[in-house]
């Protein structure tokens, strides 16, 4: 709550934009690493990296009504 | 209200319109390519489980290949005259060929395709690809049952697409001011719905503007490989000027051994006959692929003269069909294994549902006197919400009401 509390410009753009830049880079490293490995890590990599965004969507859409305050 | 604040209204205003038009042309062909695209997804499970795949016999490894020639000349057979366009090999499996045969090398429909165990040249299989229910997801996809036109325009729905994608990131920072990543209010149908259209948009952001961009830039293949002739085989062509393509194709068996012999270490792709689009009326286009996990997706080409087996040239990619190699699978999501494909279908249905919501949305829009008393609703809601310093002083919900909930 304190980045909400906080009303220089700064920190309300972190407030606003930090999990989406996550979600981004998350599902980004995942499309790119399966790309350039043949199995292995890269793929592992990608099933986190665009699974963790699909979780995320999966959690809030049907568990909502307590919004995660990070 | 302060010029910054009257500023950043009418920012929103436009961006808000933005999003509408170019939401609402696309929304309809969107929702479209997202259910046909479903399928598409697990087309080869799906073609294991329809039996339309084909299956090569397990052979020891050492088993001799038969010849090119042989295999052609079966597959012909099964098709007198038809002539030969292409013969392929699938990405992972080098022990049949798809051998295309077409009315002529150019046509586009009634065209055959045969497959040939590379080892003793049996015949597998006559794959159908023009009927079915696949076929029909494929073409709905792809072109609308329309050709280059159909694809074009799905081409530019996609660049709208990426617009609506764009100016939905703009409009995500105004709606959501006031509200944690990930809350979905629970006050009203609408709120919900807005709430839910902003997580799940901005969530597959990354993926869907991937998904979106690569799919435009797939429409656009036609165009891109007649450039590539144009480009890359017209001055290969100059001292074939005022020659008649050969009457009697020399072995495309040979053609294949040499084209093969430049590059021992990449791996067979396809061969495109004489007049085909990925070739010249004079040669054989010979495309190996690499071996390594990157450059298996990019191609080599090598011209062999039709008529007298020499090889010709081997002119490197250009970079617009690096370009279009790459963003392939990007598209399709085939690239790393079944846990990638069930992510990809997931993340297909979250766009079905920001497409869906949206939708809902605008439909449901209110008019502007409704809207006056869903601003006391929307203030009530969040009554604990101060406005931030220097924005929009009014709720910013009950403002996406008013604009038609196309945000």
């Amino acid at each position: 709550m304190s980045a909400k509390a906080d009303s220089t410009k700064g920190s309300h753009f972190w407030h606003l934009w930090r999990w989406p830049i996550v979600m981004g880079v998350l599902s980004a490293t995942g499309l790119l690493t399966a790309l350039v490995s043949d199995g292995g890590w890269g793929d592992w990599w990608s099933w986190l990296g665009l699974g963790v965004p699909v979780v995320v969507m999966a959690r809030f859409a049907w568990a909502p009504g307590k919004p995660q305050r990070p | 209200m302060t010029s910054t604040a009257k500023m950043d209204s009418r920012r929103i205003k436009a961006w808000t319109w933005v999003h509408k038009w170019s939401s609402l042309v696309t929304t309809v062909f969107m929702l479209l390519l997202c259910l046909t695209g479903l399928p598409l997804i697990f087309h080869h499970e799906i073609g294991h489980l329809l039996g339309t795949e084909v299956e090569a016999p397990d052979l020891p490894k050492d088993t001799p290949r038969a010849s090119l020639d042989q295999v052609m000349q079966v597959a012909q057979a099964l098709h007198p005259g038809k002539v030969p366009m292409f013969a392929s090999h699938e990405p992972d499996d080098d022990r049949f060929w798809y051998v295309t045969l077409g009315d002529t090398p150019l046509s586009e429909v009634g065209n055959k395709t045969v497959a040939v165990d590379a080892r003793t040249a049996a015949v597998l299989a006559q794959p159908k690809f023009d009927e079915g229910f696949m076929y029909v997801m494929f073409k709905l996809h792809v072109d609308l049952f329309a050709g280059l036109a159909g694809k074009l325009f799905l081409g530019f729905m996609g660049l709208l697409l990426l617009v609506a994608i764009v100016s939905g990131v703009v409009l995500y920072s105004p709606f959501m001011r006031k509200l944690d990543f990930g809350e979905v209010r629970q006050t009203r149908p609408r709120a919900k719905w807005l709430d839910l259209h902003n997580l799940l948009g901005i969530v597959t952001l990354v993926w869907a503007f991937t998904v979106g961009a690569t799919g435009m830039i797939n429409t656009w293949a036609d165009l891109i490989i007649k450039y590539w002739q144009y480009d890359q085989l017209s001055a290969l062509l100059a001292p074939y000027q005022g020659q008649k393509p050969p009457a009697q194709l020399a072995s495309v068996q040979q053609a294949a051994a040499s084209a093969a012999a430049l590059a021992p270490e990449m791996k067979m792709a396809f061969i495109a006959f004489p007049g085909t689009s990925f070739s010249s009326p004079h040669h054989y286009t010979v495309f190996l692929r690499g071996n390594e996990p990157f450059n298996s997706r990019l191609l080599k080409p090598v011209l062999v003269d039709a008529g007298t087996n020499a090889l010709t040239a081997s002119p490197p990619l250009p970079w617009y069909l690096t370009a279009l190699l790459v963003s392939q699978p990007l598209h399709f999501g085939d690239y790393g294994g079944m846990p990638m494909q069930i992510i990809w279908a997931l993340l297909d249905i979250a766009t079905i549902i920001v497409l869906g919501s949206g939708l809902y949305l605008w439909l449901g829009r209110r008019n502007p006197a409704k809207a006056g008393k869903a601003a006391e609703s929307g203030r009530a809601a969040k009554p604990e919400t101060p406005a931030p310093v220097g924005q929009v002083p009014e709720p910013h919900a009950a403002r996406h009401e008013t604009t038609g909930g196309a945000a």
